[in-house]
């Protein structure tokens, strides 16, 4: 049922088409954006500058992983169907993962490059984003799903899930920076891995929570 | 306990005679709480500065409890659907805002007059400025959500997801070598704080608990009186011949 509904997922977004290249766009303009603002190839600043990006066009993205489906009824269909929301809320963090934080992963090297980041900074900073990934998604489609009903609510989910990115955010560069020296075990590694468990733990039953109560009418 | 007070007759009974009573003792604690920390003498290490502690320390303390509240009446109204419950947890998020900003400010003071800086990225400083982002996106759900017991139950599950963030404001000073000093009153073995210190220390946190309560219970009364205002059947025409 989950890959049922991942393919559509991905089906979408794939005849909508913007919704793959526009982060990738974004992704490419923010760095370019800050090479230019803080001059030149900052390396020091890479890991930093790259969480950044991805933290940023997962917020971006906030608004087309509920809102559709919720206003044009997919959701409420797929209940009467019988489908649980636990699998729609897996389907959905996966499809989302696939079309926003992997495109990203994939362009990280060569915007990587363009900061004039070495070689194994740019394999800790992508180890990182693949750690800490799964916290920023699933934080994500939590405050995506508790206003998925709301117009105008994509603002509002960005103010709500901004503060419990923070921490991932933190250890995710700090991870980053200490891939060179510490690589794979280095405690901050540990740490945002656990947090990545912690978000899914708590992000998982929340996200389904919050579809059902936006279910019905307003 | 928790079937008692979900009839709202019942607890505005109660809130009547509490809410003043509340309100007067907090506003003697905190009359008495100031006497004290002016009284009390200078600090040999930190000066006069010493006195911020008593307004910063029991703003940070109130403003964790009043999240923490909020957790908790959250789960009650998310899993029994309790009508006070979230009525409750509204009522703290303002007054627990507060507090949080209340200790921000205060303790930016302090940094900069002991430690050189109004702010540091470290552990401690940062998570209180997240619970205060909590907060205020904590309201907006509130302020947005049209209906209302659906902001009820999507406020619940704000609240309870940004619970996680308590224990780690509690234990930033420990977790991470920080400007911020360690936990010095709760920790147990440690050298503590000397009694004409801690005296109007506890006043404060006193006085900041029963002001916390007090503006629950008033917050709690204006929700009930809304609510049932909303209830009334809106004033029909009553215009009469005669008025005509």
């Amino acid at each position: 049922m989950i890959g049922a509904l991942v393919r559509r997922e991905l089906r979408l977004s794939l005849r909508r088409g913007s919704s793959i290249v526009l982060p990738l766009a974004f992704m490419a303009l923010f760095v370019l954006l800050c090479g230019l603002a803080l001059g030149g190839s900052r390396p020091e600043l890479g890991p930093g500058l790259l969480w950044l990006a991805a933290t940023l066009s997962i917020l971006l993205g906030l608004e087309r992983l509920y809102q559709p489906d919720q206003s044009s009824g997919a959701l409420a269909q797929l209940h009467l169907a019988g489908v649980g929301s636990g699998s729609i809320a897996a389907a959905k963090a996966i499809a989302f993962a696939l079309t926003t934080l992997l495109p990203l992963l994939l362009a990280a090297p060569l915007l990587a490059l363009l900061l004039g980041m070495s070689g194994t900074q740019i394999a800790g900073t992508v180890l990182s984003l693949v750690v800490g990934g799964p916290a920023l998604i699933a934080y994500a489609s939590v405050s995506a799903a508790l206003l998925c009903a709301q117009r105008g609510g994509a603002v509002l989910s960005v103010l709500l899930s901004a503060p419990l990115l923070i921490p991932v955010l933190i250890f995710g560069v700090e991870a980053a920076e200490s891939y060179p020296a510490l690589g794979l075990g280095a405690v901050q590694f540990r740490i945002l891995a656990g947090l990545s468990l912690l978000a899914l733990a708590l992000g998982g039953p929340a996200t389904v929570a919050a579809i059902s109560a936006n279910r019905g009418p307003a | 306990m928790l079937t008692r007070f979900a009839n709202p007759q019942r607890f505005i009974r109660l809130a009547s005679w509490l809410a003043p009573v509340l309100g007067i003792s907090a506003g003697v604690a905190l009359a008495l709480g100031i006497w004290q920390s002016f009284a009390s003498p200078p600090d040999a290490e930190h000066g006069e500065t010493v006195r911020i502690m008593y307004v910063h320390v029991p703003a940070a303390w109130s403003a964790m409890a009043a999240y923490t509240g909020i957790a908790v009446a959250s789960l009650i109204s998310f899993v029994w659907r309790h009508p006070l419950a979230d009525i409750g947890a509204r009522s703290l998020a303002l007054p627990g805002a507060a507090m949080t900003a209340l200790s921000l400010v205060t303790g930016s003071l302090w940094g900069k007059a002991d430690w050189g800086t109004y702010w540091q990225w470290d552990g401690r400083m940062t998570s209180v400025l997240i619970l205060l982002f909590i907060y205020i996106g904590y309201m907006a759900i509130w302020q947005v959500v049209d209906d209302r017991k659906r902001a009820a139950r999507l406020a619940a599950i704000t609240a309870m997801i940004g619970w996680i963030n308590i224990p780690i404001i509690k234990f930033s000073v420990d977790w991470w070598n920080s400007l911020h000093q360690d936990a010095t009153v709760s920790s147990p073995g440690a050298p503590g704080l000397p009694p004409e210190f801690l005296a109007p220390l506890m006043t404060m946190a006193l006085a900041y608990t029963l002001l916390l309560a007090w503006f629950v219970m008033r917050g709690m009364q204006a929700e009930v009186a809304a609510m049932r205002r909303a209830r009334r059947p809106a004033p029909v025409a009553t215009a009469t011949i005669e008025a005509i």
